[in-house]
């Protein structure tokens, strides 16, 4: 079992990445803070490879993914999904279509990590994912890593791609460490996180670890949840879900923003494109965050993001179960979530982002 | 001296101009920006150029195509959308490429091939490799932000590459008055703090040529920002001259017309007007064939 927590084994996976091989850079705006624990010591150790980027998130996204196409492979970390908006000019507009244009003799295996916050105040402007967004990029892969070994499959793997990979990494998801199922994983696809037979959630992102804790407290008394972690955004993997909501009749999905053309929306579809949702007893509820916005307040921000007890409590009603029931596990799923504040992803987290 | 360069130049004139003798029957079937009028200096590049060059232009592509000395009968099919045009039929006009001379990619999203050739000499200067990155692109791209975050980078990392500006005066129809508060594009390079260089339409051969190679040489060590004045003779996009569209005067048409150096090499001597004859009619011919195929 890997010991290292999702922060920890991504320092340990970009430090190979640049040990080994001299044409791999890593570039940081900010690059000697550390990008949350991520990269630590690394530009001191790697001065050669290691290149700090300024506010120019446009012309350094575009002069990765180039220079990837030629003799480097790059490795570039924005502090937040909102600053790489600004650079979707040259991710929708020259990604993927160099190799397009050239049948696939100038691709570009690059990674971007792009980071989605939460809490302490993040507010409106630092806690969006905009994940179907950059899925919509034809050809770039965008994957939503939960656990550690999520993080080492894209690292393992993305030089070998022929196009631009987007790591969206969850702030809240750096303290992951990998559970059994997480570390049997050796694709970039989706994957089961936990076995049940009663009911299938379909979930990607932070959202997985909610999704997870509930399970765990829903075994206790022998109900069996089966948490589907998507993770490869670009791939979904309809099958896997077929055979999962085949077998439990019931199918609860957990986006991470409430949006128009969620990821939701385009696993119902495949689904349903594929008339796979026949079997379900009743039909799909879908959760997510309540609104359209965070607000900075933490008094406010408690109301505004998907907590457990919403997913505890939409199982209940899916599953049917006895007040009684129900009752013991909301109540045991508040006790501990309640147990560390809102805003913090535990209780050694100090802030600011 | 310039001999032959100078034909060169007459021979891309011809090109574009059978092009546009050929727009007209609509089987070119894509957006066709055409360089007549711009063609002067195009030969004096690619003297200078020694070794290995990465290209990347923006949608007036025949310009670094025919500078390059690309195949020219494999654009031609490629304004028919044939899958044996340069690039197979998917890109047309606006995306000339080949990989073979060094275009590397024409983007026609304005600015937007900038941070392409900024990645090119990024990861030349990165692997001590001597290769010659060049990002060749208009006024209009000067309005827009990415060019100042490519300046500054390139100025602050010190990049192998070759910003070529070619201020043709027009961002489509609107004139460079009603969109910048001075018509010198290297007040942009100058800022951040970028060598620059200039040349226009009535220097000399020797000048324009001299130019080049300094701005080449100066590159590989630094980043050099080379300004070119030229004037488009044809409309901004297709096949028709353009005296009067939009912000244009007829006066200003016929002074630039007077002054443009390919057309007076024409006029002046008989075997350049036999030249671009017989090259006009070659690109006609060909043109006239795939027409007859499709």
């Amino acid at each position: 079992m890997n010991s290292l927590s999702h922060a920890q084994t991504i320092l340990v996976s970009t430090e190979e990445f640049l040990k080994s091989d001299p044409s791999n850079v890593l570039l940081c705006e900010g690059i000697a803070d550390g990008f949350y624990s991520t990269i630590d010591l690394l530009s001191l150790k790697y001065p050669e490879q290691s290149y700090e980027i300024p506010c120019s998130e446009n012309s350094m996204v575009g002069m990765a993914l180039s220079a990837s196409s030629y003799e480097v492979t790059t490795l570039v970390c924005l502090q937040r999904v909102e600053f790489a908006l600004l650079a979707i000019e040259q991710l929708v507009n020259n990604s993927a279509k160099n190799s397009f244009f050239t049948d696939k003799q100038r691709n570009s295996p690059c990674l971007f990590r792009f980071v989605i916050g939460r809490g302490w105040g993040q507010g409106p402007s630092h806690s969006q994912s905009f994940e179907t967004l950059f899925a919509q990029i034809p050809d770039i892969n965008v994957f939503m890593p939960v656990f550690p070994n999520d993080s080492k499959l894209i690292f393992a793997n993305f030089k070998n791609l022929h196009h631009p990979c987007i790591s969206l990494e969850h702030r809240w998801a750096h303290y992951s460490f990998d559970t059994d199922a997480s570390k049997n994983n050796r694709a970039l696809s989706s994957y089961r996180v936990t076995n049940g037979k009663d009911l299938t959630v379909v979930s990607y992102s932070y959202n997985v670890l909610l999704a997870k804790a509930v399970a765990d407290e829903f075994k206790k008394l022998n109900i069996g949840i089966e948490v589907i972690n998507l993770f490869n955004l670009s791939q979904i993997n309809a099958e896997l879900i077929a055979r999962s909501i085949a077998k439990t009749g019931l199918l609860m999905l957990l986006d991470l923003d409430d949006r128009t053309y969620s990821v939701s929306s385009e696993v119902l579809g495949k689904l349903a494109l594929k008339d796979l949702l026949g079997c379900l007893r009743r039909p799909p509820e879908r959760l997510s965050n309540h609104g359209i916005y965070s607000p900075s307040s933490p008094k406010l921000s408690v109301d505004y993001y998907l907590r457990g007890t919403d997913i505890a409590q939409a199982a209940c009603d899916l599953l049917d179960l006895d007040r009684y029931i129900k009752d013991i596990l909301l109540q045991q799923i508040a006790l501990v979530e309640e147990s560390v504040p809102s805003d913090v992803p535990n209780q050694n987290f100090t802030g600011p982002f | 001296m310039f001999r032959k360069y100078i034909n060169k130049a007459i021979k891309y004139r011809a090109i574009e101009t059978a092009i546009a003798h050929q727009y007209e029957n609509q089987k070119m079937r894509c957006p066709v920006h055409l360089s007549i009028g711009q063609e002067y200096w195009l030969p004096f590049l690619k003297k200078n150029i020694a070794g290995k060059v990465r290209c990347f232009s923006s949608h007036r592509s025949h310009s670094m195509y025919l500078a390059l000395e690309g195949d020219i009968y494999s654009m031609i099919e490629e304004l028919y959308g044939l899958q044996t045009g340069c690039i197979m039929g998917r890109g047309g006009s606006m995306h000339l490429k080949d990989l073979g001379v060094g275009l590397e990619a024409s983007v026609p999203i304005v600015g937007s091939s900038l941070p392409l050739a900024l990645g090119s000499a990024f990861s030349a200067k990165h692997s001590k490799q001597r290769i010659l990155s060049i990002a060749y692109f208009g006024d209009g791209a000067c309005e827009e932000g990415v060019l100042h975050e490519c300046l500054n980078y390139a100025s602050v990392n010190m990049l192998p590459i070759l910003f070529i500006c070619e201020n043709n005066l027009y961002s489509c129809n609107t004139s460079l008055a009603k969109r910048q508060p001075a018509d010198n594009m290297t007040r942009f390079a100058d800022a951040a703090r970028v060598k620059t260089f200039q040349f226009n339409s009535s220097d000399s051969f020797k000048k324009i040529d001299f130019v080049l190679s300094n701005s080449i040489a100066s590159s590989y060590s630094a980043p050099v920002f080379l300004e070119i004045k030229s004037y488009r003779l044809y409309e901004h996009c297709g096949y028709r001259i353009d005296r009067e569209f939009g912000d244009r005067t007829l006066s200003e048409y016929n002074l630039f017309e007077k002054l443009d150096p390919i057309a007076v090499e024409i006029n002046r001597n008989s075997t350049s007007k036999k030249l671009f004859d017989q090259t006009f009619q070659d690109i006609v011919h060909i043109c006239s064939n795939i027409e007859a195929s499709l």
